[in-house]
């Protein structure tokens, strides 16, 4: 946990404080003085002086009192050596906005593990290096280099960039939206974001919290972190590094290996975070949840003076899945009478090009009262008769504190721009089109479906065995092996609760049909078994539905010839001869160990539509029964799974039983690096699922 | 009482089966003896020419001889040249001295063979006439490979007779065990041929270390302290794929060197995540201090060459796989491998009956 003097502290040691204006010394004490910190301020320089108001201290060891926070703006060796002095002095956080450590490589590496090192001996946490500091408006607190301070709000902002965090911070001067907290975590040597997302859950000047992240390095701790604030306040984040050639770029300026961008996806899912995609919508978002209550429902009322943009509005809502409420009865009754013949009364409500701000305010003042309408979204384009500043007005004190959710989209740029800080100013967020505006409302309406969903519960695998998977997995890894085939991995997905179908191994042809005639079944499946073939059907090691014997003993001859030939260095044990299962539908079911998150389950449907249109739903294991579900009908190809033109609907329950197996089994056996059930059939509803084939990845545990 | 250790292929594993056994026996107190006839590795030692092979082996078996006792003919470009010209060799008698020396100082005679039964020939040197010149008894090394061996084998069975005491299978994966067991020795031995054993196909048998890739290539070691450079390869894997791949590939080869561009951080990172013994950047291009730092946590070496990836890896391959035991990873671990899975005590008997 942090300390609660790294946001507000009872006195400030600024390390480093210049006169000289053109260092970053003099722009962090001024930040600090000019902020109206309430507490006590000492600048600690060598050459002495004043400044501001305040005298300089020649050393640490020359403040007269007690320090709570230490703000060092010196080179890095004078801050291993300032730490101890100014923890002797009751310092319980830091603040290294100095350069010069982890990012120039080499030196710095080593200086940024003795800074950590000093921190942690001195029981002190620290933020940074190599950051922009941090401000927090409730505490009149401006420990950075920032320009200027932004108003007092209840948005809190932490970045991985510092110069997003100026970007951020000018953009909310600009537009005067309030701010609580500003944290810049540079290199993150000691706080990381996890450390500020479990703070800012129990702060209660921060009602949104919003970040910018490039690479989470623990990323279970930041789910753990993510699952316990998301049910309590809105969680932002844009990821940057979402791309192949993005992701490069974050692994060699942050020098981690970027998680794979499904796992971060996943795990801000599973955590309740709302991804914004782009710095924009991370603004957009910003605005309605810092400005407007969520929507008590998703009834959505659009009200425009022209049809475009209504349109334009509707369409939006409509892809959402955003409902355009019903005009209601009485509500056409009551704004009836404020309205031209040719207006529009459905949803859009079109209250035409010639509405002057008294026709908005008849009709907001209607919807005030209009129980059946949740949400209001207030169009005006900017034409004759229109004013602007006199509806934005109007919207202000008809539904400012009425309890509906308002958001307004007052199209143009000339006309409209003094009516849109009367908007801000009023609470109203407001957007440049309207379908910024049906987004937020849409990510809004996602946030309150989070938080009464809760926090989910691990899914519990019925009846697994790890004891026997136990002695497999470690078996093999004694073994030297590393890449397990069918055969070796059967196993251990049998003891978590894996049917197969039934299998006899058979090294002639006279014992495949022996086998073939013991299981006694109509259709048979032959696979070649060879430690050193993998990918069986490369090589022509697969033959299916073989009936009759003779067919059994040629299809032993042609795949035995066949990798004897395409493989000529494999080592060939012989064949498995195994039950044909038919009637059932192909489906991927895997797992990957992500660097950051640990075991990335995937499902898919198998063949093209994982090959070629990659429509695949990823979860961070353990997932709950709730995920497993969502995982199964997240993919687009879902309603070939339900039943469809008069096909048998595919057992469901026995999918997502089956990724919570795989879910179970990747967390028991930390060995277990990557594991592929492929094809995964599964049989129509009650009858269950069959894997076919398998392989695995083991190593020696971490 | 002379047993020479033959093989039909190069790289069967007769160091291996010389050193193991020689330890073996002498553990039980037999007076163990090494001398190879027929050298083929020319190595320049103190100014003398000697062959790699039989001088490591004669140390390792802490014999005191001088390499010239222990390996009296070693191939080189003189010899074969005069060969070609019919030139007079003399050579039979350098050899019969020293296999009588080597002979009066020991118990039993370890004779190391050349690479199979014919080698040598050119020389007039047959390896057949010189097992029967000097009474030896013979066992034989074979790389089990299925239905080759069954030729191999039954081969030499016939060309050497009752001399032949038996065959010990080497580098058997472990798929191939119960075949080994259940079916291959119960056919040779209904044909007179006693497996004497198989020996299981070993990752660190088939490694390399760091300081020997590195002096091989020849690398720049950047970074990796005495004890990185002692780290074993086994196995070698080139990165020049994306980095999610990567990872996928990265983690099925344990123990292993990776080859990358020196630019693609985004690999190396891949690497250091998984089980990877060092790092091999190409293209002389000096790696990335985060790079540097990570591999430094996690006791990674990482070698800098000039050359770009594509010859690296042909450098690589002309290594691998054609290794030779030295160091004392391997020695320990051959040792044991082959006291496990070797009848050395039957075969020493089997010797003594012999004679």
């Amino acid at each position: 946990m942090l300390p609660g003097e790294l946001f507000h502290p009872g006195s400030v040691a600024v390390v480093g404080a210049s006169r000289n204006p053109e260092k970053v010394g003099y722009g962090v004490f001024a930040n600090l003085v000019q902020a109206g910190f309430q507490g006590k301020i000492y600048g600690v320089n060598p050459r002495g002086g004043e400044l501001f108001g305040h005298p300089l201290y020649p050393s640490i060891d020359a403040i007269p009192g007690p320090v709570d926070l230490g703000v060092f703006v010196v080179p890095p060796n004078a801050i291993l050596e300032g730490i101890p002095r100014l923890a002797a002095k009751g310092m319980h956080a830091g603040i290294v906005i100095s350069a010069g450590f982890k990012e120039i490589g080499g030196a710095g590496i080593a200086l940024e593990r003795s800074l950590r090192e000093a921190a942690r001996s001195a029981g002190v946490r620290v933020l940074g290096p190599n950051c922009l500091g941090l401000i927090d408006t409730h505490a009149s607190l401006n420990a950075s280099f920032s320009r200027g301070t932004p108003p007092k709000g209840f948005i809190s902002f932490f970045s991985q960039s510092g110069a997003l965090c100026t970007a951020v911070l000018d953009w909310a001067i600009g537009r005067n939206v309030g701010f609580s907290k500003f944290v810049s975590l540079g290199n993150q040597a000691d706080v990381s974001e996890s450390d500020i997302l479990e703070f800012l859950a129990d702060d209660p000047s921060t009602r949104v919290i919003l970040g910018y992240v490039e690479s989470i390095d623990d990323g279970r701790r930041f789910l753990r972190a993510a699952r316990n604030v998301t049910p309590r306040k809105p969680v932002i984040i844009v990821k940057a590094g979402a791309t192949a050639a993005g992701a490069r770029a974050a692994s060699s300026h942050t020098g981690s290996l970027a998680g794979s961008d499904r796992a971060y996806a996943a795990a801000f899912r599973q955590g309740g975070v709302l991804r914004a995609g782009t710095v924009e919508d991370l603004f957009d978002l910003a605005l309605g949840f810092g400005m407007q209550p969520l929507p008590r429902g998703d009834r959505l009322l659009i009200l425009t003076n022209a049809g475009g943009p209504g349109i334009l509005a509707a369409d939006t809502a409509s892809l959402l899945g955003i409902p355009l409420a019903e005009v209601s009865g009485s509500l056409r009754e009551r704004i009836l009478p404020a309205l031209p013949a040719t207006a529009s009364l459905a949803n859009p409500v079109d209250i035409i090009g010639d509405a002057r701000a008294d026709r908005y305010r008849d009709v907001l003042a209607a919807i005030r009262d209009e129980p059946s309408i949740d949400t209001v979204l207030v169009l005006l384009t900017p034409q004759a008769m229109t004013e602007p500043e006199e509806t934005a007005g109007a919207i202000v004190s008809t539904l400012a504190d009425s309890g509906k959710t308002v958001f307004a989209s007052f199209l143009g740029e000339a006309t409209v721009a003094a009516s849109r800080r009367i908007l801000s100013e009023g609470g109203i967020p407001n957007y440049p089109v309207p379908e910024r505006a049906v987004r937020t409302i849409n990510a809004m309406l996602r946030y309150t479906r989070i938080r009464s969903a809760g926090v989910p519960a691990e899914g519990e695998a019925p009846s697994t065995r790890p004891e026997i998977a136990e002695r497999l997995v470690s078996g093999a890894l004694a073994a030297g092996r590393r890449t397990l085939g069918e055969e070796e991995s059967r196993g251990i997905l049998e003891a978590y609760g894996f049917m197969f179908p039934r299998h006899a191994f058979a090294d002639t042809s006279t014992a495949a049909v022996a086998a073939y005639r013991a299981m006694g079944c109509a259709s048979a499946v032959m696979k070649i078994v060879s430690p050193q073939v993998l990918h069986k059907t490369d090589v022509g090691g697969v033959r299916l539905g073989l009936c009759g014997e003779e067919d059994v003993a040629r299809a032993f001859m042609e795949i035995t010839s066949s990798v004897r030939r395409l493989a000529p260095s494999a080592w060939i044990a012989g064949v498995s001869v195994q039950e044909m299962v038919t009637g059932g539908r192909e489906l991927i079911l895997g797992m990957s160990r992500d660097p950051q998150f640990g075991p990335l389950l995937m499902f898919g449907l198998g063949g093209i539509y994982v090959e070629v249109l990659k429509d695949v739903s990823f979860r961070v294991a353990p997932i709950s029964r709730r995920d497993a579900g969502e995982m199964v009908r997240e993919i687009r190809a879902w309603p070939l799974l339900a039943a469809y033109r008069g096909s048998e609907p595919a057992d469901e329950e026995a999918i997502v039983e089956a990724l919570l197996r795989v879910s179970r089994l990747s967390c028991d056996f930390p060995e277990i690096q990557e594991l592929d059930i492929n094809p995964l059939l599964v049989l129509p509803k009650g009858k269950g699922i069959r894997a076919i084939d398998c392989r695995m990845t083991i190593a020696e545990a971490p | 009482m002379k047993l020479y250790i033959a093989s039909t292929s190069s790289f069967a594993g007769k160091t291996l089966l010389a050193l193991a056994l020689g330890r073996i026996w002498k553990e039980a107190g037999v007076k163990v003896g090494y001398v190879k006839p027929l050298g083929k590795i020319p190595v320049l030692q103190d100014g003398r020419l000697v062959d790699g092979d039989a001088s490591f082996l004669a140390d390792a078996l802490g014999l005191d001889a001088t390499p010239e006792q222990v390996c009296p003919v070693v191939i080189t470009q003189d010899l074969v040249m005069a060969a070609w010209r019919g030139e007079e060799l003399h050579l039979r008698g350098r050899i019969s001295a020293a296999v009588h020396d080597a002979e009066a100082r020991s118990e039993l005679l370890l004779v190391g063979g050349t690479a199979n039964l014919r080698d040598g020939v050119f020389l007039g040197l047959s390896p057949l006439e010189l097992i029967v010149n000097y009474d030896c008894r013979v066992v034989l090394v074979d790389r089990f490979e299925g239905e080759k061996s069954m030729d191999q084998v039954l081969w030499a069975a016939d060309a050497l007779g009752p001399r032949f005491l038996g065959v010990v299978f080497n580098r058997v994966q472990p798929a191939q065990d119960p075949f080994v067991r259940d079916t291959a020795t119960p056919f040779f031995g209904a044909r007179g041929v006693r497996v004497l054993g198989a020996v299981p196909s070993d990752p660190v048998l088939g490694s390399m270390s760091v300081g020997t890739l590195a002096d091989s290539l020849p690398a720049v070691v950047v970074c990796g302290g005495e004890g990185d450079r002692k780290g074993m390869i086994e196995r070698f894997c080139v990165g020049a794929m994306d980095v999610e791949h990567a990872l996928r590939v990265f983690r099925g080869i344990p123990r292993k060197a990776v080859v990358t561009g020196g630019h693609r951080t985004d690999i190396q990172l891949a690497a250091l995540e998984t089980d990877t013994v060092c790092l091999v950047l190409t293209g002389g291009v000096s790696p990335n201090e985060l790079i540097l730092s990570r591999a430094r946590e996690k006791g990674v070496a990482v070698l800098t060459v000039a050359e770009d990836t594509m010859a690296t890896v042909d450098r690589f391959e002309s290594l691998l796989g054609r290794l030779r035991i030295r160091e004392p990873e391997k020695i320990r671990r051959g040792v044991d491998l082959v006291r496990a899975s070797v009848d050395a005590a039957g075969l020493l008997s089997l010797c003594r009956k012999g004679t």
